[in-house]
């Protein structure tokens, strides 16, 4: 196992986490975070007998879309802490949390005007890119895990054995996406409109 | 042993696993990866009670031996050959002790995930990032109650309604959360009076850093310090490939084998109890 791989994936979630702590206490902010997490890890205990097809992705994307980027990043990452203590923590754990807090800080950052909100045709595109993003980071960690050495080719052929579950992730993602972005971002605008979350932010 | 650990402060009992995290990941040395092996695999045993349940570790180890002999055409001793493809023992050597670290890492995690818990990460994180904890924390209380609450919805639907599982499913989400974010308010209302975020408050843990703790912190650290300077001078550096050359035991390599030995099963040494305040 190539121990500096995995140090380096469990210490890039830190500065997010330092700069959401810099940030003036907002309780508000705190509330609606955890519930986003507590909702995106029971949608993964839901989903856990079938391997590879979950919400996760689509639930920390929409959460990016509604509350921001900075909360779409904490929501992916703490869902994927919090869950593995269901699932069970590993080095792995480290890999999941920057794939799915990088999925919910893009989702805010592209939904900033709206746009994924408005068409159905880029959250289709987000959500297959977030699937392959996904799986590009899953696999390093497969390859820090099995060896120690770094090399292009390995890692070449890792993503290609892994191409069924890359594809397997771009079809729940996409399905995903379809179904909760009306629904659920209809919900949290209300929300949002009605407490006056984040309103710095978005 | 099973107290020893999950009553430790999380600080020591961190430094612990993660001295042995960084040992188990940074040694390559057949000897280390070994005297690890047999050391955690033990206390996965010991855990578990059921011999049966580590013969997917050892098909772990024998199957990454077997698929770098097969893949990697490097080393000089030949085992078997077929066609034009050549299986060396150096090969597989190299990946069955390549196995034996992934196996020596799950046995690691098996221990972190039996020995460290939710209370522990509270803890920690509430240390560190004590805003973020509250949300770690207020997330583990949410997770069974809309657990239940979903629960509720589902049977409600089923009594009150003829329709499909899908449909159903699709309407209890949307139940779920509104229902989330509206109890939410009250939570939110809660921590308000309360005076979140007014200022410098006290924190309630479960966890006191006793002498004991100490201890254990100081052992796990001094230990840790010891095997990492074994590696920097002895055990960095072991080529398999073209051909293992193997250097005859001395007395350096036994202490090093037993501090390592020890660094993973002191905790056994240790007399049940803990730092609970309960205590």
């Amino acid at each position: 196992m190539s121990f500096p791989i995995v140090l380096l994936a469990a210490v890039s979630c830190l500065p997010y986490y330092f700069k959401y702590e810099k940030k003036k206490p907002q309780t508000r902010e705190h509330v609606v975070l955890a519930v986003m997490t507590a909702l995106t890890v029971i949608s993964r205990m839901i989903f856990a007998p079938v391997p590879g097809f979950k919400p996760v992705a689509a639930m920390t994307a929409v959460c990016g879309m509604a509350f921001g980027r900075e909360s779409g990043f904490l929501c992916g990452s703490l869902s994927a802490f919090i869950s593995n203590f269901f699932f069970g923590q590993g080095p792995w754990t480290p890999f999941q949390m920057i794939a799915w807090g990088s999925i919910g800080w893009f989702a805010g950052v592209l939904n900033k005007d709206g746009r994924m909100e408005k068409h159905k045709i880029s959250a289709v595109v987000f959500g297959i890119a977030a699937g392959i993003w996904f799986s590009l980071v899953m696999n390093l960690w497969v390859m820090t895990g099995a060896g120690e050495e770094i090399q292009w080719i390995r890692y070449g052929i890792i993503w290609v054995t892994s191409l069924p579950v890359t594809i397997e992730y771009c079809v729940s993602n996409v399905l995903f996406l379809w179904i909760l972005i009306p629904g659920f971002m209809k919900r949290l605008n209300r929300v949002k409109y009605k407490y006056g979350f984040f309103d710095s932010e978005t | 042993m099973r107290t020893v650990l999950s009553r430790l402060h999380p600080a020591a009992a961190l430094v612990y696993l993660a001295g042995i995290l960084i040992m188990a990941a940074l040694n390559r040395h057949p000897w280390m990866t070994c005297t690890q092996l047999i050391c955690l695999g033990a206390i996965y045993l010991y855990y578990e009670r059921r011999p049966g349940k580590v013969v997917p570790f050892v098909g772990i180890i024998l199957l990454s031996a077997v698929l770098n002999g097969v893949f990697v055409q490097r080393g000089s001793t030949a085992v078997v050959t077929a066609g034009d493809r050549l299986v060396t023992a150096e090969a597989m050597l190299y990946g069955g002790n390549a196995g034996i670290l992934l196996v020596n890492v799950l046995f690691l995690f098996y221990l972190w995930n039996r020995c460290f818990r939710q209370e522990h990460w509270i803890y920690l994180l509430g240390s560190f990032f004590p805003k973020l904890g509250v949300v770690f924390s207020m997330a583990m209380g949410l997770i069974p109650r809309y657990k239940d609450q979903a629960k509720k919805f589902m049977d409600a639907r089923k009594s009150l309604y003829r329709e499909s599982l899908l449909r159903r499913a699709m309407t209890v989400t949307s139940m779920e959360l509104t229902w989330a974010f509206e109890s939410s308010m009250d939570q939110l209302d809660s921590m308000n009076a309360r005076g979140y975020g007014m200022g410098k408050r006290s924190h309630f843990h479960l966890f006191r850093f006793r002498k004991k703790d100490g201890w254990f912190l100081g052992t796990a650290l001094c230990l840790f310090l010891i095997n990492l300077y074994g590696y920097w001078k002895f055990y960095s550096h072991f080529y398999f490939y073209p051909v293992i050359r193997w250097e005859s035991i001395g007395i350096p390599d036994l202490f090093f084998i037993a501090c390592m030995g020890i660094q993973i099963l002191f905790p056994v040494m240790f007399k049940e109890g803990g730092s609970h305040v309960s205590d």
